[in-house]
């Protein structure tokens, strides 16, 4: 069973409710229990369970291809630049110059069927890698883009690709409501929306809860951080028959640890029935919701 | 005019508030906001809107079933897995799809054609502190930077008309294209980081970013006090790379009442604790360029 947690906004909590539910499920049930990490920009559920892991993590390097011109072969007819979408391509011909814009290029391979002269070699270039830790019934799965690198969907492929089908995966996923989230989410059995009782949380939900009906995804919400004096989300999501998840209440003491990547539930006894009480909920909405497919 | 980004590696650093606040400090300058999947700094600016675009990104394509005669070649060349098959049928998964219009050129029998969808709005609009240019991208829509630059762009444009001394720039968190297409062109990256060790790590990778694209970096610590050990580790992590920490600003509940209220920080108390460190940022910030 797959478990995407979402949110529109950033530092909503994702991390936070993924790698605490991981925790859980991993000390109180004899599950196999995943947290995959497909934040690849910015992964940092690491900093919360690498200690559980032994170091022996298993690390693949991700590659893509890019054009490379044999300026010999090459007869500067330009069939290349005119099948590059992007407009990665420049040549000059009247000096017989061509080469490619690194950045723009997505490794398409356009340019390489395009051209009848056997001119284009692709080379592979490092966008990121996938590493991946086991121990016990728990695995961990983090994607990372390389710096300066753009191709951020073909790491969160590869990212799913770790991903055991038999398993309770818990996915970590970036911000926003871009075709990365419809990637990740496109295959989750459940969506876990985390959203800040604020003007902009409310406002970045809306959009993040668009997106999921677009997918016919099921999906419940966490509100994270709530204080009590800003109610107009769990209004929005009763008005809407929006199931609401949990309420993780703001604390001090919450933040303080989460800023030391201490897990919440490991330093406050009460919160594993909460989180627990929180599978629970997913697995009921997803069982009952799977009965009328 | 000087242009001035404001990004984070993580979000929810606080951005957008300490946009807003500077935006109701600024005397002469024009906004944007570039954080187009998440476009908030509006629901502070309240701006009315004067013009509205339509944001087309290039066309990702389908597959007339009728016309299609079932060779595959799509199927095969597609690198973005972006096409299935099913029961010897061929779809385009369209959120997988990049767009590379290869499919298209190289079907034999032209049955495949462009999707005319738009995949972001963007807006021109005039508020309490000035021009404010923003979008916000279709949900599922593919991320390409070229959405942002137009937003920069026109920003900009009304900026020079104007004769504005600054343009603004509240960015997107990560690391991605719509980082990069933020900071590309700015005076410098102003970094908001929140003393958390996802906040260090977060911190690291936007400043190399930063430094890959030759762009100089100031930063600016948010919330400081929730741990203040991590603030000096950053304060340190700065200091060894000569970047310049223009303010700490403390933890204040006045930063959420803002918010609520759906005004920029400084506006609800110009003497709240938050209020008086975002001042002095922006005084450093005006002493410093």
């Amino acid at each position: 069973m797959n478990i995407a947690i979402v949110s529109g906004k950033g530092g909503a909590g994702k991390t936070t409710i993924a790698t605490n539910l991981f925790e859980v499920l991993r000390t109180t049930s004899d599950l196999s229990v995943e947290l995959i990490d497909a934040n690849v920009e910015q992964p940092n559920a690491h900093l919360f369970v690498e200690s559980l892991f032994n170091d022996d993590c298993i690390t693949k390097v991700i590659q893509s291809n890019i054009p490379s011109f044999d300026t010999d072969k090459c007869t500067f007819c330009g069939r290349c630049v005119h099948f590059c979408a992007y407009n990665a391509i420049v040549m000059v011909k009247e000096v017989k110059q061509i080469s490619v814009y690194e950045d723009i290029c997505k490794s398409c391979g356009a340019c390489t069927y395009a051209c009848n002269d056997s001119a284009i070699v692709e080379v592979s270039r490092i966008i990121g890698d996938v590493s991946v830790s086991n121990e016990g019934n728990a695995k961990f799965v983090e994607g990372r883009l390389s710096i300066g690198s753009t191709l951020v969907k073909p790491i969160i492929k590869a990212v799913k690709r770790e991903i055991t089908k038999t398993s309770i995966s818990i996915i970590d996923t970036p911000p926003g409501i871009s075709s990365y989230i419809s990637e990740i989410i496109y295959d989750a059995n459940f969506v876990i929306v985390v959203a800040e009782p604020s003007v902009f949380g409310l406002h970045d939900l809306k959009l993040m809860i668009k997106s999921l009906n677009d997918l016919r995804k099921d999906f419940g919400v966490v509100v994270n951080r709530f204080r009590g004096e800003y109610n107009e989300i769990h209004e929005y999501l009763k008005g809407n028959n929006i199931p609401l998840l949990m309420n993780l209440p703001f604390k001090t003491e919450y933040a303080e640890w989460n800023s030391q990547t201490k897990l919440l539930v490991n330093n406050d006894d009460s919160l594993n029935s909460d989180f627990l009480k929180l599978f629970e909920e997913v697995k009921s909405i997803y069982i009952q919701k799977s009965m009328y497919r | 005019m000087k242009q001035i980004s404001i990004i984070s590696g993580k979000g929810g650093t606080g951005k957008t508030s300490i946009a807003a606040s500077f935006a109701a400090l600024a005397n002469n300058a024009v906004f944007a906001d570039c954080d187009v999947e998440a476009a908030d700094l509006h629901l502070i600016f309240k701006p009315v809107v004067e013009e509205a675009f339509e944001y087309n990104s290039l066309k990702k394509v389908h597959i007339i079933q009728d016309e299609c005669i079932r060779c595959g070649l799509c199927f095969n060349l597609c690198r973005f897995d972006a096409i299935d098959r099913i029961r010897n049928k061929y779809y385009v998964r369209t959120f997988s799809c990049e767009a590379c219009d290869l499919c298209r050129k190289a079907c034999p029998v032209s049955a495949i054609e462009p999707i005319d969808k738009k995949t972001g709005d963007y807006f021109i609009s005039s508020s309490r502190f000035g021009p404010l240019v923003y979008g916000q991208l279709v949900v599922g829509a593919e991320i390409s930077g070229e959405l942002i630059s137009h937003i920069k762009d026109l920003a900009s444009e009304i900026g020079n008309e104007n004769n504005a001394d600054f343009l603004i720039i509240d960015g997107p968190p990560g690391i991605g294209i719509n980082a990069i297409a933020s900071i590309t062109g700015s005076d410098f990256a102003l970094l908001i980081a929140e003393p958390t060790q996802s906040g260090i790590h977060d911190l690291k990778r936007s400043i190399k970013l930063a430094a890959t694209y030759d762009i100089s970096v100031k930063v600016i610590i948010n919330k400081w006090d929730l741990n203040i050990e991590i603030a000096n580790q950053i304060e340190k992590y700065c200091m060894s790379g000569n970047i310049e920490i223009l303010s700490k600003i403390p933890f204040d509940i006045n930063v959420s009442h803002a918010m609520f209220q759906q005004k920029s920080v400084v506006e609800l108390d110009e003497t709240s604790i938050a209020s008086e460190s975002i001042i002095d940022a922006w005084k450093q910030l005006l002493s410093s360029i």
